[in-house]
């Protein structure tokens, strides 16, 4: 019995151990890394000087020292775009997903795999080329503004280019996947015979989805906007390639701190306050989500 | 109240081909009738019960409920409710609101809906659930809550698809009894589907017996039991012993030689609808009993020789398994009170049995195909 107990519990640890420490060195003593140095003065040529201080925090938020860090609330109006951005992202990939989701889970199998693997398409290329492409496209000498030139719809070439409508766009595109799974999941996993009991028990086809699969799919819509939302509130890539310097979000700014002004405590600073208000987001999302859910089965 | 005529449909098979799940199925349900579709697993029962509640579309065919045609007219519109197999109970839905679900969508006005909900859960036996979720449930809770959901409708015909099959045997027997008390209360047709014969036999008014796509036979319990009109059917419900062979008449009594080289079997003439040529005899393992007298047979009355292979005691009764000279195999149930039987009758014995020569029944022999 004891020895069991021990067999069972040096396997757990065989088991768990690889992935514990790969996540204790390369995520958590980073991410205790960065805590410190948010705490921290900046040094001359880029490293930290280790004098204490919290006016990284208020150089974001509103009590900076006026020396050396500055109060600017262009720090909190880029935090709002970033939110702004990612919340619109998760919005429009969700309703575009969920009509395809719906109709992939319906297929015979074969039909699936082959749209799934469609959905994955886009991973076989890489991100930065994929987003050129749509430098390309949206650019005023790309094709669309020529198009529109070319049959006399336009005189001069739209701005779209640098634009928030332009970085949604790209985080649309490169997240349509992330949200699309999570819903083919629920919804493939649903049991057609509730819908069928639903028509049976004489609600058509509209009732049956609002008040069976739509239910019933709560889970893939939470987890597809939350792994939607997390890398599109960080994201850099987009908004440094689709936005250019007039779209900053919170990313190119932390970006920005690391590579180009070199300040880390700073830039440590910006990254925590990310990380606090995703989970903060998070937290009441995922509460109000849960209590719609109890409320309407009252 | 349904009638349903020269009903077909087909499917593609999975592997290529077409699959006849019903082919020319006519039949009458009465007003307030228990009728059971009894079959295997493949013979169309399910097709032909889908159909009445309008989940298959018929190939040819119609099907009319209160004289009223239902092709092209949605499930969600037809005067029939089903309970199904695995109870399909919303997950997110609270017992109340999972029986509510029918009235809630049709907009029946709140303080009816949840009068009758009470009511509904009140007759099935679980008073004051409302609240629970069905995943807090027994199967048996679970069942009975789908039964409620089903009938809180008022339907004129609740469709059951073998509603007891996951149910274990003691909690099945006790539900076959409330369902019949339940169909007799309602006042409603029952369409029970299901590939348990005992159940068939237990809950029915009417038997139809389903193989193929086509009805077999359609009767009364007793009927079918007594007077199967095929081998199929003598087969599907109940336990017998057939016999097939070559039969030829000699005065009132009809002599079966069989083609394996089994002992004759002699049957009373005048209830057979065949004199002579290919046929098989059944003969019901309660028809038979432990010959005592010993020398001459009763006028009336055959015997047979078996050798016993074993004697079980299956409660009330002892099943002795055994063979016929050639062979063939026998199972006989018999009553003795005393107990004693399964000592004296061993594996080995040598026993006569007899029956009376009017208990078998002789059925046209399985075609050929």
């Amino acid at each position: 019995m004891a020895l069991a107990l021990t067999r069972k519990r040096l396997r757990l640890v065989g088991l768990l151990s690889p992935v514990t420490v790969l996540l204790t060195v390369f995520f958590l003593a980073p991410l205790s890394i960065l805590f410190v140095y948010a705490f921290l003065e900046p040094g001359l040529y880029g490293a930290v000087e280790w004098n204490f201080s919290h006016h990284n925090f208020g150089r974001i938020l509103g009590w900076a020292d006026g020396v050396y860090e500055e109060f600017d609330p262009v720090y909190l109006g880029i935090f709002a775009r970033s939110f702004r951005l990612a919340l619109t992202t998760v919005a429009i990939t969700l309703v575009l997903c969920y009509p395809a989701a719906l109709w992939v889970s319906s297929l015979p199998d074969k039909w699936k795999s082959f749209f799934l693997f469609l959905i994955t398409l886009p991973f076989f290329a890489s991100l930065v080329v994929r987003l050129f492409a749509w430098v390309l496209i949206l650019r005023p000498t790309g094709w669309i503004n020529e198009t529109l030139m070319a049959i006399g719809a336009i005189t001069r070439p739209l701005e779209m280019l640098y634009t928030e409508g332009a970085v949604v766009l790209g985080m649309v595109y490169i997240f349509i996947p992330f949200m699309f799974l999570p819903l083919y999941a629920s919804l493939e996993k649903l049991d057609r015979g509730l819908l069928e009991a639903s028509m049976d028990l004489g609600a058509g086809r509209l009732k049956t989805f609002l008040r069976v699969t739509l239910p019933l799919s709560v889970p893939g819509m939470v987890g597809g906007s939350i792994i939607v939302f997390i890398p599109s509130l960080g994201n850099f890539i987009v908004p440094d390639l689709l936005g250019g310097a007039k779209v900053l979000m919170i990313g190119n700014l932390v970006e920005q701190q690391f590579l180009q002004a070199r300040n880390w405590p700073f830039g440590s600073a910006l990254a925590w306050m990310v990380m606090a208000a995703v989970l903060v987001f998070l937290l009441i999302y995922v509460s109000v989500v849960n209590r719609a859910q109890t409320m309407s089965d009252r | 109240m349904i009638s349903i005529r020269d009903a077909s449909k087909r499917f593609a098979a999975p592997e290529g081909g077409v699959i006849h799940a019903l082919r020319g199925v006519s039949l009458d349900v009465g007003d307030k009738e228990f009728i059971t579709l009894l079959g295997p697993s493949g013979c169309g029962k399910t097709t032909l019960l889908r159909s009445i509640s309008g989940f298959e579309d018929l190939d040819e065919g119609s099907i009319a409920i209160d004289g009223r045609e239902m092709a092209h007219i949605p499930p969600y519109r037809r005067p029939v409710n089903t309970v199904f197999q695995n109870y399909a109970l919303f997950p997110h839905l609270t017992v109340g609101n999972n029986i509510g679900y029918g009235l809630d969508v049709t907009g029946c006005p709140r303080s009816e809906r949840d009068r009758r909900v009470a009511e509904a859960l009140e007759l099935v036996g679980l008073a004051g659930y409302e609240r629970r979720m069905p995943r807090q449930l027994s199967g048996g809770q679970q069942q009975r809550v789908a039964l409620a959901r089903a009938i809180v409708n008022r339907p004129r015909v609740l469709l059951l698809d073998e509603p007891l099959s996951a149910l274990d045997r003691n909690l099945r027997e006790s539900m076959q009894l409330e369902l019949k008390n339940l169909q007799h209360e309602l006042g409603i047709a029952f369409v029970f589907v299901t590939h348990d014969q005992q159940e068939a036999l237990t809950m029915s008014d009417r038997i139809v017996v389903m193989d193929q796509g086509r009805v077999q036979q359609v009767g009364r319990p007793t009927e079918v039991y007594d007077h199967p009109t095929s081998v199929f059917v003598a087969r599907f419900v109940g336990e017998g012993n057939l016999f097939e062979g070559e039969i030829w008449p000699s005065g009132d009594v009809l002599h079966l030689a069989g083609s394996d080289g089994g002992p004759e079997i002699s049957v009373a003439a005048d209830e057979s609808p065949i004199r002579s040529g290919r046929a098989a005899v059944l003969i019901r393992p309660e028809d038979l009993e432990i010959d005592g007298g010993g020398g001459a047979t009763d006028p009336g009355w055959a015997v047979l020789d078996v050798v016993v292979q074993q004697t079980l005691f299956v409660g009330t009764d002892f099943q002795i398994v055994g063979a016929l000279d050639g062979g063939l195999p026998l199972k006989a149930t018999v009553r003795d009170p005393s107990r004693q039987l399964a000592g004296s009758v061993g594996p080995g014995s040598r026993i006569r049995l007899r029956y009376r020569l009017r208990a078998p029944r002789v059925l046209a022999p399985e075609s050929d195909d």
